[in-house]
């Protein structure tokens, strides 16, 4: 009686066991469909997200700048990118994925041919750019220079700092450094700065150093040329006829060239710097006293402004010739 | 599922071992081939995926040839103005245009889509200009369709280097996917390898227990068989729920043991009352004997021999003549004895004193005195014997012992104890007794066929039967003769021990 429980007992247990082992079976083999679905449609939704999550936009507007990665081009982008998100409008740093590098005026055909809803462009006063502008003016796609402006050409706004302030508060940063001595001034310029802006800003310049005893003097840089600024820089402080006491930067590469030139030739505290633009380079430079000041420029602020002259424009078809953007001073602590 | 479930579930009643063997070999068969099946298709199509990675890169290789001989056939109209080259460059333009309509026309923040476009509307306009400078030259208006060639030239290369550059962005995006898709490529391969193990691994352990759920019950039958041949019947084999093979087995097992049981029972059965028969039959002959007893004793009653004398003892008194009377009184004190005695026991003073009367009626007849001696232990007088022992003996080595010697015949009666035995011993020193008549009369041969009748009409076998039969043991009596002439001691052994209880 005792024997045949136990061998029940012992029986259930098998029962059981088999029981367990079949649940253990059925469950894999039930999950096993759904797990490699789940799987394979976690795959295909990975690939797909991309796609899926990408957001569309109502207009296409080109940025075009010399510089297609610097800190200064990024940081006009960026506004430019975050403003036109609030108005529903896509700004592409135009040249970026292609393989290859352009210049402007190629990237401004490509714009053109692109249909692009409205152009942002680094002017300047070259006649081919002029042309382009107008041609794509005529092709309705309104055009905005930035930074520097192609005053010849159909563009619907410039926007940019006023040069001629943006002249003086470079007269007052070389004031800062006069003393009884006459100071060498180096600005460094842009060879094809034939059109007037230049001398606009020369114009503030020269008028802020009037009485100073001063002597300026202009090394241009070849834009066209890649390398240009610290060949020119090197030229510049290497040439002991003429040692330079103060070399003024219009360009934030020209000012990073410019601060890495002097330390790599021991010229530090020899000559000053005015530079252009603010980076976190400059900055350090400038605590270091290695560049006693810079210009600055609010580019977010640029590139906000851009958007809303071309939503302006496109709205009522006509926006300020010139819109203004703040001149920031950033320099030794007094 | 379910049905998969059934047959593997709890109960597997009514399946014989052949079916559930097959039904354990089809669903563990099925189930890895449902597992290894899905682990193919899948992996199949995983591959499939990997295989299709490349297509927008081949579509995009597509729409560059088109373009090209959208390009190559303008040039060739606008150099040959040839009618083929005319009717190329439409087939070419409307499959071109086919292509690029197949691309994204919305604004995007994603580069592939937002490319799709920049394409599309390059295209548009590339399309435009190579159909104005067809007409300039089908117009012959030679410095349009020059202007209108060499900026279509432009934008054909510029189209030429989106595309490229889309190609390359979509090469970038789908070695991604690629990648991704060969990591999950080998992840369907290690989950279905590892469930494929843990099926199989589950799948051994299954066919295990279900087997030794088959063959346990027939180890339980050899070893209930191996009992039973060891001699234990009583085993009952536990039947099991499953109306298998095995349980037929252990049902006719069963049924045999219970088959063996009862055999034995009845053979048990049937000792019992043969050795009940053998005891009636030793009771019937006790009774026999009892019955041959009553017979023999019945043989000697003298009820009417013992008044007849009593009347000659009346006579005599009345004649005067004492010695007859006397005589004739103790000859009826010897017959009463024999009345009165001869149905039960008696004291072993009555016997000697019977002895006495034998012994003087004797020496009446004989007319000569008997050389007749006693050597009593007075102690035993109590104890009690069967009646008529003592003087069948006296007269049997009378008559025989010392009836016809020539010398002086004498008798010798000697009782006493020694040990737990009471000795009755006459010796005579007569003729004595051959001894094959010794063993004759121990063994009580023919009793009745040599019965020698004395005076009280009860022989020596007849005493003999009657000590065997009252004690219930063989040994009550030996008879001692060496041999002729030298007389016969026949001796009584009576336990002491039993008298004394009674």
């Amino acid at each position: 009686m005792h024997r045949s429980k136990k061998r029940k007992i012992i029986r259930n247990k098998n029962i059981i066991i088999i029981a367990i082992f079949s649940t253990i079976l059925l469950f894999l083999t039930a999950i096993t469909p759904f797990v490699f679905t789940y799987y394979r449609n976690r795959i295909s939704s990975i690939q797909s997200m991309d796609y899926q999550n990408s957001k569309s936009y109502s207009k296409h507007y080109a940025l075009i700048l010399e510089d297609l990665d610097s800190a200064f081009s990024n940081s006009i982008y960026e506004g430019a990118k975050l403003r036109g998100e609030l108005f529903n409008v896509y700004v592409e740093k135009l040249g970026e994925d292609l393989p290859f590098s352009y210049d402007v005026y190629e990237r401004f055909k490509m714009a053109i041919y692109e249909d692009v809803d409205g152009i942002i462009v680094e002017g300047s006063g070259d006649r081919d750019l002029s042309e382009l502008i107008d041609r794509a003016v005529d092709s309705g796609i309104p055009v905005v220079t930035i930074i520097k402006d192609s005053p010849n050409s159909k563009r619907i706004s410039f926007i940019g700092a006023g040069r001629y302030q943006l002249g003086k508060t470079y007269g007052q940063q070389i004031l800062s450094l006069t003393n009884e001595k006459t100071l060498n001034v180096v600005v460094l310029s842009d060879t094809d700065d034939n059109s007037a802006n230049p001398d606009i800003m020369l114009a503030g310049l020269k008028d802020t150093l009037v009485d100073a005893n001063v002597d300026i003097q202009f090394a241009s840089i070849d834009r066209k040329n890649s390398f240009a600024s610290e060949e020119t820089i090197h030229n510049i402080i290497m040439n002991s006829d003429n040692f330079p006491d103060v070399i003024v930067c219009l360009d934030a590469i020209d000012t990073i060239s410019a601060y890495q030139t002097l330390v790599d030739n021991n010229q530090v505290g020899k000559i000053q710097i005015i530079g252009y633009y603010n980076s976190a380079i400059i900055q350090s430079a400038i605590e270091k006293e290695i560049i006693h000041s810079t210009i600055v420029v609010d580019t977010k602020q640029i590139g906000r402004y851009c958007i809303d002259a071309l939503n302006e424009y496109a709205k009522y078809n006509r926006v300020s010739d010139y819109i203004a953007v703040d001149i920031d001073t950033i320099g030794p602590k007094k | 599922m379910v049905r998969i479930k059934k047959p593997l579930g709890l109960k597997k009643k009514n399946l014989s071992i052949g079916t559930r063997l097959i039904l354990l070999f089809i669903i563990t068969s099925a189930i890895i081939f449902f597992v290894n099946m899905f682990t193919y298709i899948n992996v199949n199509k995983a591959m499939e995926s990997i295989g299709g990675v490349y297509i927008s890169n081949a579509e995009l290789n597509k729409l560059t040839d088109v373009l090209s001989s959208v390009q190559r056939h303008m040039y060739e109209f606008l150099d040959t103005r040839s009618s083929d080259a005319l009717k190329n460059y439409y087939q070419s333009a409307e499959n071109y245009r086919n292509l690029i309509e197949q691309l994204n026309d919305e604004i995007s923040d994603d580069n592939v889509k937002l490319m799709e476009r920049k394409i599309r509307n390059m295209s548009d306009n590339y399309l435009d200009l190579t159909y104005k400078a067809i007409q300039a030259k089908r117009g012959r208006n030679v410095s349009k369709y020059t202007e209108n060639f060499s900026a279509a030239k432009e934008l054909y290369e510029y189209i030429k280097l989106n595309i490229f550059s889309l190609n390359n962005q979509q090469f970038k995006d789908n070695s991604k996917i690629y990648e991704l898709n060969l990591a999950s490529l080998k992840y369907i391969e290690v989950i279905g390898v590892s469930i494929i193990i843990i099926v199989s691994v589950i799948n051994v352990l299954l066919i295990i227990i279900m087997t030794k759920n088959i063959t346990n019950p027939l180890r339980r039958l050899a070893v209930a068989a191996n009992q039973v041949a060891g001699g234990n019947f009583s085993i009952e084999l536990k039947e099991s729920d499953n109306n298998d093979e095995i349980d037929v087995v252990s049902k006719a097992f069963n049924k045999m043991t219970i088959s063996i049981n009862e055999y034995i029972n009845q053979i048990k059965e049937n000792m019992e009352y043969e050795s009940r028969l053998k005891e009636n039959e030793l009771l019937m002959k006790n009774h026999l004997k009892d019955a041959q007893l009553k017979y023999l004793q019945a043989q000697i009653n003298p009820h009417f021999l013992f008044n007849t004398l009593n009347a000659g003892v009346q006579l005599a008194m009345m004649e005067g003549a004492e010695k007859t009377s006397v005589f004739m009184e103790k000859t009826a004190e010897f017959y009463r004895y024999n009345t009165k005695k001869l149905n039960e026991d008696a004291r072993l003073e009555e016997e000697i004193e019977i002895v006495h009367n034998y012994i003087y009626i004797m020496n009446v007849r004989l007319a000569r005195e008997i050389n007749f001696t006693e050597d009593i232990d007075r102690e035993l007088m109590d104890i009690r014997l069967p009646s008529m022992i003592l003087q069948p003996i006296i007269e049997n080595a009378l008559s025989y012992g010392i009836s016809d010697i020539e010398w002086e015949g004498k008798i010798i009666l000697s009782i006493y104890r020694q040990d737990d035995k009471i000795q009755i011993s006459i010796k005579d020193n007569g003729k004595g007794i051959e001894e094959d008549i010794i063993k004759d009369i121990l063994n009580e041969n023919s009793i009745g066929e040599h019965q020698t009748k004395t005076t009280s009409g009860i022989g020596l076998k007849n005493v003999i039967s009657r000590l065997k039969l009252y004690y219930g043991r063989e040994d009550v009596i030996s008879i001692i003769s060496k041999g002729a002439n030298t007389g016969t001691e026949v001796t009584l052994h009576i336990p002491y021990q039993e008298m004394d209880e009674e």
